[in-house]
Order: structure tokens, then sequence, then C-alpha cells
């Protein structure tokens, strides 16, 4: 068994086999029909269709407009590239936000406003990281008292 | 204007769409002039190094009956909730492995499960094609069983996946295999929002996933077996803001990356990518070197970045767990060949709220941290 895909078709498949097969839908029913509700059904359900298809037509139009001003995939590169390097030194020099504002040039100042909480993070799961130690991290390794409660633990109790 | 008018217009702005969108992708293309690992490395960098035991397995949450599908760590506490094919879900305190609840579906199918923001909610989901909402302080019935606080129905598919909004304790949205997502208010269980569907644009095949930007709220990525990823604005449910095309397969896997400006995605490809939100530009590929033994590609089934995002973990239907470096595009662990590592399939993972720890899921009834 595969993906959540395959997982629900094999599930569905497993659930269904003790109902009855579904009804054929109403507008499959009338859509071949020549005059009457049918054929209103039919139109309605095809302007619809192309009214859906002709924004899908501008929405592509402005896509490709805005693809002809845009910068390549190598200018994205750079300032991903630039705010983990950048704002991973000044995170580990402790320069607070408000001393990078004050000195430095706007577009500097823009990625690391963006980038100060993430790629200068301090990170645990990382050999060598940034920023001061969090003893906190440790909490994994260390022993824990276990209870002789049974398994499903008061409502009331705290265990965090 | 008569039917048959109509079908020929609806012909040509078929012909239309196509045509435009095979022009995107060329020009797409032309723009992907290198990425991020290229790049990386002609500045002369080098991959994290890992020594063996950097990473290491330190708990085994054992007490599912049945593979597990989904988990969810609480924002702050070392909560664990998880949901497996046995039909339940299980909350685990994960520093002490111990079980706080167990709850017993009504429908034995749940696919996906989430904490609520304060912690004190689970919500899960599944082939019944409603999300239930379990609020952990309730009284226990008569055999142990909490009682379902909301079920929130309106899908017409199952439900693949469901997140809270951040800090919103009343507003979820979730991912569903009749095409669309969903924003609701479970206070009153109305659904407030319906992104995608037969006439607004949206995917054209089963959603499986959807991540929600921590910096930008109103913002959310869905991955579909239409082989992209669509960004929605919560704002603004008439069609997608944006559509990200590369992968070849079902993508089973988004997760935005922790500045909330580019996400990652995993498919049925077997391969993970790095995109960037705002111009649309696939950044990288993160793909896995051919193995002898793989009868076939191991497919991605779940994705999560570290704190800083230097790291990528992505579990794989074989059961690998890699660690890729993110900036040079390397697998520098696999946590499927450590000692004490799963026995199966790894179908989802997560980071804790301190990014000290990862919560693994697997096929093997098992969760490991």
């Amino acid at each position: 068994m595969g993906t959540r895909s395959e997982r629900a078709a094999d599930g569905e498949a497993a659930v269904a086999e003790d109902q009855a097969p579904p009804s054929e839908p109403a507008s499959r029913r009338a859509a071949g029909g020549g005059g009457g509700p049918g054929v209103f059904i039919g139109k309605h359900r095809l302007a619809a269709a192309i009214a859906c298809l002709d924004q899908e037509i501008l929405s592509l139009q402005k896509e490709l407009t805005e693809l002809e001003t845009m910068e390549p995939s190598s200018a994205s590169c750079k300032e991903w590239v630039f705010q983990f390097t950048h704002c991973s030194i000044l995170s580990s020099l402790h320069v607070c936000v408000s001393v990078v504002n004050a000195q430095l040039c706007n577009s500097f100042k823009n990625n690391c406003r963006v980038v100060a909480s993430t790629e200068g993070k301090p990170d645990p799961l990382l050999p060598i990281t940034t920023g001061p130690e969090n003893s906190s991290w440790d909490r994994w390794f260390q022993r824990v008292r276990s209870s002789r409660n049974k398994w499903w633990a008061h409502k009331a109790s705290d265990f965090s | 204007m008569s039917v048959a008018e109509l079908k020929e217009k609806h012909a040509a702005a078929t012909a239309t769409v196509n045509s435009l969108r095979e022009r995107l992708k060329q020009r797409r293309q032309l723009l992907l002039d290198t990425d991020v690992a290229t790049y990386t490395k002609n500045q002369g960098r080098s991959p994290v190094n890992f020594s063996a035991t950097d990473l290491v397995c330190c708990r085994t949450l054992q007490g599912h009956t049945g593979k597990v599908y989904a988990l969810d760590w609480t924002p702050e506490k070392n909560w664990i909730v998880s949901a497996s094919q046995d039909g339940r879900l299980i909350v685990w305190n994960a520093l002490t492995s111990q079980k706080t609840h167990a709850i017993k579906l009504l429908c034995p199918w749940v696919m996906t499960c989430v904490f609520a923001p304060n912690g004190q909610s689970v919500a899960c989901g599944g082939l019944d094609s409603a999300c239930s909402v379990f609020n952990l302080s309730s009284q226990s019935d008569r055999d142990g069983n909490i009682p379902v606080s909301r079920i929130l129905t309106g899908h017409k598919g199952y439900i693949s996946c469901c997140q809270y909004v951040p800090d919103q304790e009343t507003r979820l949205i979730t991912s569903s295999g009749d095409q669309t997502c969903v924003l609701w208010d479970v206070t009153t269980g109305q659904r407030i929002s319906i992104f995608g569907g037969e006439f607004p644009s949206g995917h054209t095949a089963d959603v499986l996933s959807l991540s929600i930007s921590s910096t930008n709220p109103n913002m959310f990525v869905s991955g579909s077996c239409d082989s992209t990823v669509r960004l929605w604005d919560l704002r603004i449910a008439s069609r997608a803001v944006r559509t990200y095309h590369g992968h070849d397969g079902d993508v089973n896997a988004v997760r935005f990356f922790p500045d909330g400006l580019r996400f990652g995605s995993g498919s049925d490809d077997g391969t993970c990518r790095l995109f960037d939100m705002r111009t649309g530009h696939q950044l990288q590929v993160y793909a896995r070197q051919p193995d002898r033994n793989d009868d076939e590609i191991p497919t991605v089934t779940s994705v999560a970045f570290s704190i800083s995002g230097r790291l990528m973990f992505s579990g794989y239907s074989n059961g690998d767990c890699y660690v890729w470096d993110t900036l040079v595009a390397e697998v520098v662990q696999n946590l499927g060949t450590l000692q004490n590592s799963h026995e199966g399939r790894i179908s989802c993972l997560g980071l804790s709220g301190d990014g000290s720890a990862l919560c693994t899921g697997s096929y093997d009834k098992n969760l490991k941290v």
C-alpha cells in the first residue's frame, strides 16, 4: 500500500463492500437530452465552465506578464543563501535588530528582519550552531522517573 | 447561445488555456539558470558534518496496534498526538513515554491528526469525510472514551490533512480527496471558505497535504495528486494565488520553510523540492541516488525542516529517513540506518516546538523520538 491516495482507495474499497452502488448523478442523466430542463442544466454548466476558463486565461496571462520582468532563479538562490550566511553571523555576535536598523542599508535590513528569527536561530539538531546553549535541549537525554500509575493517567494531572 | 456554440467556445477556451500553460512552462524553464546547491557550492561551502552519535533515537513510543499514519506535537509542551490504523488517537508525553489519552474513534479509517494551538484539543479526519474535534479535558464515558466535541461535515471525500490556523483555536483548515481545502469555524462547525472545487479554479485531483505559513498565517499551500502545489490566501477563496509545477507524481507532503517565504514538498516521484513562494521558482530538487536494492523508486511520504531550516527531514516508503543539508542538497544522515531505527515505512514526522527533537511515525506501529 502506498501513499495517502492509495491508502484511501484501499480503505474505501474495504468500507464500500457492503454498500449499494451509487445511483447515476442527475446531471449525467439530463445532459444528453434535446429540450426542456436537461438542456437548461447542460447550458448552465457549460457557461459556468467557460467563465471559469476565461478567469484562468486572465490569470495565466497575468503570470506570463510577471515572468517577463521577473529575475531568474539565481537571484532567489542568492537572496536565500545570503540570509543564511549573514544573519547567522549577526546572531552569533548577538547584534540586536535595532542596531541593524540604525546602521545598515535597506535591503540588508529587510533580509535580516525576515530571517533573524529563522536561519539565525540556534538549531539544537545541528552539530554546531549559533547562539548560547539552551540546557532544555538536553532534557531528552536525562533520566525521567517513570510513574507506577496505569497508563491512562488521571486527566487532572499535569504532565508537562 | 446554443449548446453547440457553447461547446465550441468551451473547446476554444480550453485550447487557449493549454497553450498559455505551455508558454508559462517554457518561460519558467528559461528562468531556471541555477539552483541553490550549485550556487552554494560555487562559494566553496561544504555540507553539515554529522558524526554517528549526533542524532540518536532516545524514545520509542509503543502502544498502537496498527500502522501509524500521522502525528503532531503540541507547540510548547512535550506532547505528541498520533493516529493509527488501529482506529485510535493516542496522546503521549514524549518526555516520559507515557500515554495520557487514548481516543477510540467512531471511524477507524483515520488519516490525519493535529493539536490545537493551546494543546487542549485534538482534531482528526479520514475516510468518514469529516473532521472530528476532541477536548482532552472532557469527562470520559463509561468505557473510558472521550466524547467528540464537534464534527465538521461537508467534504465529499476523505480528509487527508488538517491544520489549525496558528494561534487560533477556532479556525482549522482541512484538505480532502474531493479536491478542495476548507477553512472551518470550529465553534459553529460552519465552513467559512472553500478553496477549489469544480468551478472555482483549484486542484484537479485529490488534495493530500497542506501547510500554513507561520509568518503569514493568511497563506497556506496544498499538495495534490495533480502533481502541483498551490498557494492560497485565506481571504480570497475564488482562486489559487499561484500554482507550482515541477513534480512528476502525487505531492504527498508540503511544509513551509521556517521563514514562511519558501516551502518544501515531497512526492511519489521520489524527490523533495524547495520553491520560492513569491516568485514561483523551483530553487532546488532533492533527489536520492539510485539504489540497486530499490525495486522501484521509494516515494516521499513526509517532510519537515529543522528550526533554522538548514536541515530537511524526509521520510520514504522504504523506511529511510534522510536528513538533507538544504543548502548543498546532500544527504548528511539516514536515520533509517541508525541503530534502533524503524522497521517499516516512515509515514509521518515532525519537529518539537523548540526544534530539539524529531518524532517519526511508521508502519511498524511505533513512534520514535
